[in-house]
């Protein structure tokens, strides 16, 4: 690979007017609120020269390239100058971002991460296509320290999986949550159109166009597996790639609402390592959002050979007391330790069924409120990685959740990683 | 027996943590209360002669009296309640009165060990020792050692978590 990038540079000229046609929106709105005047023109017209050259200004700012110690160097800042270094050797991810106007004039951003605490993650917006796949190749090959990855960023997968956009939109109605927001929308724009009607219907919008961005930011989703580890990629108006080496999911969950039971519909959600830092999510939630139980064997077989989810394990249940506590769910509370993971069964609504590995548990934690004393019961937390799955063993006797705690606490000790951490 | 007990096997000795660290959360709250407290009388005694200021003011007293003197009152029992074992392969703690938690993290599973001691809590010569890994829902902190004790027990768990792969050599 050349070293076209070992030289300071910008991004494409045309970041400071995407950035201010990504701002415009919200101009957009207003003028539809306000209607046109010619004073609202004018205070328009001035909010883009200003924005514009704010833009341009810290465009040319900002600078980019490959330093010779093998750090991606990035440095911004009008007033105050900032320069962060990310070393290219502990890296996480690489991933192409397309945000929707960018993707029509072909642009696209380049979100670069590195292991660590703090800052550890650079985004840069906007490159064309072409140099985003060429940048992204370059620091593959600095990370990987041998000849670069001559192919772009699609790499040809092993084997794919699709969720078909239509049974997408159909999960995400039937979820609980969505449905309350299409009700709530729905109820409000009919009471309130008599009222006043342009504002209510504008909240109604606002409130179906909310849950509508959920769902297209899964759409076209797409799980599979290449040589680098599982690649994930969804999103309609911004699409995102995500490729996550096995050894990086720490947890995962099965779940399934209520009104998903008669299509035998799950979701697969997951912890991801090192994808949040300091409360940001950036890497993927979902392993998949929406799959009929009868893929799942195959997904796992193909995805996650070594979790091992069988349905007649042994399962504690919690304790009968428990119902006074958890009077819906306290028949499906239970835990579980397998020769492999550790396992939490919840949810009377919202079927739940967590799992994770004992070598990726980072701790063990047992609680108990004043109610749960009374009842001699307490919970059992196995702590992971951030992310959407939580182990949390509800209801369990005490003596109970703590003889499973020190059980798991054994199974930490001796378990291993088969396979070393690298970042790949 | 209690879930801490249990989690010992029945061993009631857990190491206990300094009896200073009572007076440092009463100092404590003294310096959040007054403040406010101060606040709203003065607040009081502006707006005498409006009825809504002086309501809220003396609502907002009665609350904050009532919550400094329930943290006061429990902060002996709250010391007593801390716990900690320092085991071959792990650390336990133990806290809480109404709330209780035990909390056990593996040496392998550390990623940094923090000792920290506010302006205050030096006043005090006391200091925190913080286990963190990586998730953020483990909560192993033990607050109120002598400083001395805080980087003992640093320097200890520093010799565990340096590699996993080193501490298994040793014989962990």
């Amino acid at each position: 690979m050349s070293d076209n990038f070992s030289r300071p540079q910008h991004t494409a000229p045309l970041t400071p007017i995407l950035q201010l046609v990504n701002g415009s929106p919200i101009v957009l709105v207003a003028f539809f609120a306000v209607g046109l005047s010619w004073l609202f023109l004018l205070i328009g017209v001035i909010f883009l020269v200003v924005g514009g050259l704010g833009y341009w200004a810290s465009w040319r700012k900002n600078f980019f390239w490959i330093n010779e110690k093998g750090e991606l160097e990035a440095r911004s800042g009008i007033f105050f100058r900032r320069s962060r270094q990310l070393r290219i050797s502990r890296l996480q991810s690489v991933d192409i971002l397309r945000p929707p106007v960018a993707r029509l004039l072909g642009y696209s951003s380049l979100k670069v991460e590195v292991a660590g605490s703090g800052d550890s993650r650079v985004i840069l917006s906007y490159l064309s296509v072409g140099k985003a796949q060429e940048l992204r190749s370059e620091i593959l090959s600095v990370a990987k320290e041998e000849q670069a990855f001559t192919q772009s960023a699609e790499r040809e997968n092993h084997w794919q999986w699709r969720v078909p956009n239509g049974r997408l939109v159909a999960s995400m109605v039937l979820t609980t949550s969505t449905f309350f927001v299409i009700v709530v929308a729905v109820a409000s724009a009919v009471i309130a159109l008599r009222v006043s009607g342009l504002v209510a219907l504008a909240l109604a919008v606002g409130g179906s166009a909310a849950s509508l961005a959920g769902i297209t930011s899964l759409f076209n989703f797409s799980v599979g597996r290449n040589e680098r580890g599982i690649a994930i990629s969804h999103g309609f108006f911004t699409t995102a790639h995500y490729t996550v080496s096995p050894i990086r999911i720490q947890a995962i969950c099965l779940v399934q609402p209520i009104a998903w039971r008669p299509f035998g519909w799950y979701q697969i959600a997951i912890n991801v390592a090192g994808t949040e830092q300091s409360g940001k999510k950036s890497g993927p939630r979902f392993l998949i959002p929406v799959v009929h139980e009868d893929a799942l064997p195959e997904l796992f077989r193909e995805l996650l050979p070594s979790w091992n989810l069988e349905k007649e394990d042994e399962w504690l249940a919690s304790a009968t007391s428990s119902r006074w506590r958890f009077p819906w769910q306290a028949a499906r509370l239970a835990v579980s330790v397998t020769p492999n993971l550790f396992m939490v069964r919840s949810g009377a609504l919202t079927r739940r069924l967590s799992a994770a590995p004992h070598e990726r548990i980072q701790s063990i934690r047992i609680t108990q409120g004043p109610w749960e004393r009374k009842l001699g019961i307490s919970r059992l937390h196995a702590d992971s990685v951030p992310g959407p799955v939580r182990l949390n063993g509800r209801g369990l006797g005490s003596s109970v959740a703590v003889h499973t705690a020190l059980e798991e606490l054994d199974r930490m000790f001796t378990a291993r990683e088969s396979q070393r951490s690298e970042q790949w | 027996m209690t879930i801490a007990e249990l989690f010992s096997a029945g061993s009631t000795d857990w190491l206990r943590v300094n009896s200073r660290l009572r007076t440092y959360w009463h100092t404590l709250i003294a310096v959040t209360t007054v403040p406010l407290l101060t606040v709203a009388a003065i607040a009081i005694a502006i707006f005498e002669d409006v009825p809504v200021v002086r309501f809220i003011g003396v609502v907002s007293i009665m609350v904050i009296m009532i919550f400094a003197i329930w943290a006061w009152v429990l902060a002996t029992r709250r010391v007593r309640s801390i716990g900690y074992r320092l085991e071959s392969r792990e650390l336990k703690v133990s806290s809480g009165i109404m709330f209780r938690r035990v909390v056990s993290v593996p040496f392998a599973r550390m990623q940094l060990v923090e000792v920290s001691a506010g302006p205050l809590e030096r006043a005090f010569s006391l200091a925190s020792v913080q286990l963190h890994t990586a998730s953020a829902s483990t909560d192993a902190t033990i607050p109120g050692l002598d400083p001395e004790r805080a980087a003992e027990i640093r320097d200890a768990l520093a010799v565990h978590s340096a590699t996993p792969a080193a501490a298994t050599t040793a014989g962990l």
